[in-house]
């Protein structure tokens, strides 16, 4: 039986303690701020996070780049030089292209590797949600499942994947081509503050306007709140863009009074997601009813 | 004089001495505004409701039953204001009244009144004593209380009553009170039968001509007339002057000396003196000419002149000779002014605009003719001001074309909350009116405007020139600088609960002014977001919302 490993990206935002205690590795992709190229660390180990987001909240445009094939080619190749399966989970194929290069090294490396099997799967979510399904492929392996068997099973939990994003403005997101919104987002919106939620198929779709700060604050625990499933066994992801720590702990202690969960995790949006959504974007992900929203169509 | 019974061609003669002594009195009649700021204008909406029913009417050849129905109609449709629907509905009530008859005497005329009365207190929701109904009412209730040899009797009877509620409406009404005023509509209204009623002793009517109507002003393609074109269609040229007394002896000054001039100049001439104030309105090739002959009587309040070559060309979308748009599920209407102010709402979705608020008040065929234009499946109509409510009502009952959910906003602050939250996409017109409704719900809209008269209220002596700021009806701050009139308005509205700020400039104030106020407002209220929108807007220096 072949060891399995579970490879993702850096729009996962996995930490690296988390990293670590489920035994996954990551390809970096790259930001580039005034014409300078950056890997896009996760350990945030030459930058720091607040730093990066007062960039942007200056106005600088710092944009990102997909995983280079080398860098895949790097990664893989440890794992397989090792005589692992991969698994490897990308950045919803919404947001990157990643995936599909990925997947044309892959069938190369196959050739190279015959015993070895590489899936290369489109999470249809992004940042901490990718990330999530990283850590369940992890542990589904690390119970004796084959690459096959693991890639079958996390396909199949993808939509079951929540993730609901309060942020201050769809600007970032709009520049940086990574939303959709239909026309009632569109305009001169100021103090209405968008929920972003990722859709069926994976797009970060605008699903809902709320007036306010601290409305839609409420409004991502509501959401969570009415969708999460089975919420005791699991860990709530609080995520951030550098948001002020008071903020941090009044949505986790209203988290912590509404939905009783076995434990809620707190970390910083990494500079890939980061550099799209946008400064002080908080969200919450957790496993729910599955995700049957498309934008563009009507809701029932 | 002793007339017995009025058919139609008199009937028109009483509409047309109404009118003129209406006319003559408007200006009083717009100042009778509760509020010391320069935007009354019940005056101007009672008349060009009136007018709307006098050109329904070019003939007066039929039976009094249905001549007065084609001039209640034709009121229905060009009511604006409160005043005016309010108006407009006692007219509808009267023709029902006169239904069948040929003339009528002192007894149907009086039961036709009653009858307008009935009808005037349908057509509003919650009707408020102290106002223009009080007056029809007890009016017409006390003139019908005894028999009349002839039609002077019950004008008598009737104006002296309706003289006595006017006078009696500060009572009733608190605003009134504090103001220091008398309602206007019902003011507005006495002049009506005045006019009216002096026709019956004797006085000829002088004819009524134009109107006060603004034209929207028009985003022009300059490419339309260039280095080879020929002046064909000449300027139109607008102007409002002021009469005045160094120049000119006021009391004898004719009109008729200006549209004479007019005449050797141009065509297209209208030109008619409302109190001290005379519009002009004539199509010229010469405009300086126009403009110097004219100021030898006054100084000018506004001017306009635009290049026919290119209004002809190019209409805006919101002009009514626009073509019509293409069948769509959902549209938005709105009413608003202030150039900044009704771009920022077509950004956020209103399809159509149309140009009014609180001193012009557009009219029931003007909510029409938005309708018929944005031509949707459902239409959602926002007011924006509380005198404008009734006309978006009875003009969403008098159309059938759409379904039309008319949104209670009263203000632009409403207005502007609601549609942020627009979002049509769930497709259900009663959920999506809803939510603009909900988004309504505690929004706070306050206004700093400039005094035009020196008087008490609220605790502040107030003077002509300061700055005052109020919400609703309350005057919360007054100064003679603009900028601290607006910070201390602010102090005074309760933020509790609210996080965002909109201060909406107006065309009299700069940006720098309004960012320093932002500032102001953010420092004394951490974590509220505050934003400057440049609205345009006459008459407020600044609106804020807080919602």
């Amino acid at each position: 039986m072949r060891r399995v490993q579970i490879i993702t990206d850096s729009c996962s935002d996995l930490t690296p303690e988390l990293m670590e205690r489920y035994g996954i590795d990551y390809a970096q992709m790259n930001t580039v701020y005034e014409g300078k190229t950056a890997p896009a660390d996760l350990a945030w180990a030459n930058e720091d996070a607040h730093r990066f987001y007062d960039i942007m909240r200056r106005g600088g445009r710092i944009t990102t780049t997909q995983v280079p094939v080398e860098e895949y080619n790097r990664v893989f190749r440890k794992y397989l030089d090792d005589g692992c399966d991969i698994v490897y989970i990308g950045c919803s194929l919404k947001q990157s292209g990643s995936v599909n290069t990925a997947s044309v090294l892959a069938k190369k490396l196959m050739q190279e590797y015959p015993e070895a099997t590489i899936h290369c799967i489109n999470s249809l979510r992004a940042s901490i949600g990718e990330g999530m399904l990283a850590i369940e492929a992890a542990k589904f392996a690390a119970n004796g499942a084959s690459a096959d068997e693991t890639a079958e099973y996390i396909k199949g939990r993808r939509n079951e994947v929540l993730e609901f994003t309060a942020v201050h403005t769809l600007d970032y997101l709009k520049r940086a081509g990574r939303v959709k919104a239909s026309s009632a987002f569109f305009g001169n919106l100021l103090g209405v503050k968008p929920i972003v939620i990722a859709d069926a198929d994976g797009e970060q779709a605008a699903y809902k306007k709320v007036k306010g700060r601290s409305a839609s604050l409420n409004e991502i625990i509501n959401l969570l709140n009415e969708h999460i499933i089975g919420s005791q066994d699991q860990t709530i992801y609080l995520i951030h863009a550098d948001c002020h720590p008071e903020e941090l702990l009044r949505v986790k202690e209203r988290i912590q009074k509404e939905i009783p969960c076995k434990n809620i995790h707190v970390s910083y949006i990494g500079p890939i997601i980061g550099a799209s959504i946008g400064p002080d974007a908080i969200a919450l992900l957790a496993f729910g009813d599955e995700v049957t929203f498309r934008i563009g169509e009507k809701r029932s | 004089m002793s007339t017995q019974y009025i058919d139609s061609p008199l009937l028109m003669k009483l509409l047309r001495g109404g009118i003129d002594n209406l006319n003559k009195h408007v200006d009083e009649i717009n100042e009778l505004n509760v509020f010391p700021i320069p935007d009354g204008d019940t005056g101007y909406n009672m008349l060009l409701t009136m007018e709307g029913g006098l050109r329904a009417v070019p003939d007066n050849n039929e039976e009094i039953g249905a001549f007065s129905r084609r001039v209640s109609d034709g009121m229905l449709l060009a009511a604006r204001g409160n005043s005016g629907v309010i108006l407009s509905q006692f007219a509808d009530g009267i023709a029902a009244g006169l239904d069948g008859i040929k003339t009528a005497n002192a007894d149907e005329t009086a039961n036709a009144f009653l009858s307008g009365v009935k009808h005037a207190y349908d057509a509003v929701a919650e009707p408020v004593e102290g106002t223009m109904l009080t007056v029809i009412r007890e009016a017409s209730q006390l003139a019908a209380e005894k028999p009349h040899e002839n039609i002077e009797a019950y004008f008598s009877d009737f104006l002296t009553q309706a003289r006595e509620t006017l006078r009696n409406t500060p009572e009733m009404l608190d605003v009134l009170k504090k103001a220091g005023v008398v309602d206007s509509g019902g003011a507005g209204l006495i002049c009506l039968v005045e006019g009216a009623a002096s026709v019956l002793n004797g006085e000829a009517p002088s004819p009524v001509t134009g109107s006060f109507l603004p034209t929207a002003p028009n985003d022009l393609d300059l490419e339309l007339f260039n280095e080879d074109s020929e002046l064909t269609f000449g300027y139109c040229t607008e102007l409002l002057l002021r009469l005045q007394r160094s120049k000119t002896d006021i009391e004898l000054f004719d009109a008729d000396i200006i549209k004479n001039y007019l005449r050797s100049v141009g065509d297209s001439i209208v030109c008619f003196q409302t109190g001290t104030i005379v519009k002009i309105h004539v199509h010229t090739k010469t405009p300086y000419k126009v403009l110097e002959f004219c100021q030898k009587y006054g100084e000018y309040l506004t001017v306009k002149i635009e290049n026919m070559s290119l209004q002809h060309n190019n209409l805006p979308a919101d002009s009514p000779l626009a073509e019509q748009q293409e069948r769509k599920s959902f549209a938005v209407v709105a009413v608003a002014s202030g150039e900044g102010v009704k771009q920022t709402f077509r950004e956020m979705g209103a399809d159509f605009i149309i140009e009014g608020g609180q001193s012009m008040n557009p009219s029931t065929d003007d909510f029409i003719e938005a309708f018929k234009r944005v031509n949707a499946d459902a239409i959602f109509v926002f007011p924006n001001n509380g005198n404008v409510i009734l006309a978006a009502q009875q003009a969403a009952k008098m159309y059938n074309d759409s379904s039309i959910r008319v949104i209670d906003s009263k203000t632009i602050g409403d207005c502007y909350a609601a549609l942020t939250m627009l979002d049509t996409s769930s497709g259900n017109i009663e959920e999506i009116a809803r939510n603009m409704s909900k988004a309504m719900q505690g929004v706070v809209t306050a206004c700093v405007s400039q005094c035009i008269r020196n008087t008490e209220m609220d605790g502040f002596l107030l003077q002509d020139g300061q700055y005052i700021g109020f919400l609703g009806k309350d005057i919360l701050s007054a100064d003679n600088d603009r900028r601290d009139t607006a910070c201390m308005l602010a102090d005074r509205i309760d933020f509790t609960d609210h996080e965002i700020c909109i201060i909406v400039r107006g065309a009299d104030s700069n940006d720098a002014e309004a960012e320093d106020i932002a500032d102001y407002i953010r420092k004394s209220h951490i974590g509220c977001e505050v934003y400057v929108i440049d609205g345009g807007q006459e008459i407020y220096s600044y609106i804020l919302i807080v919602e």
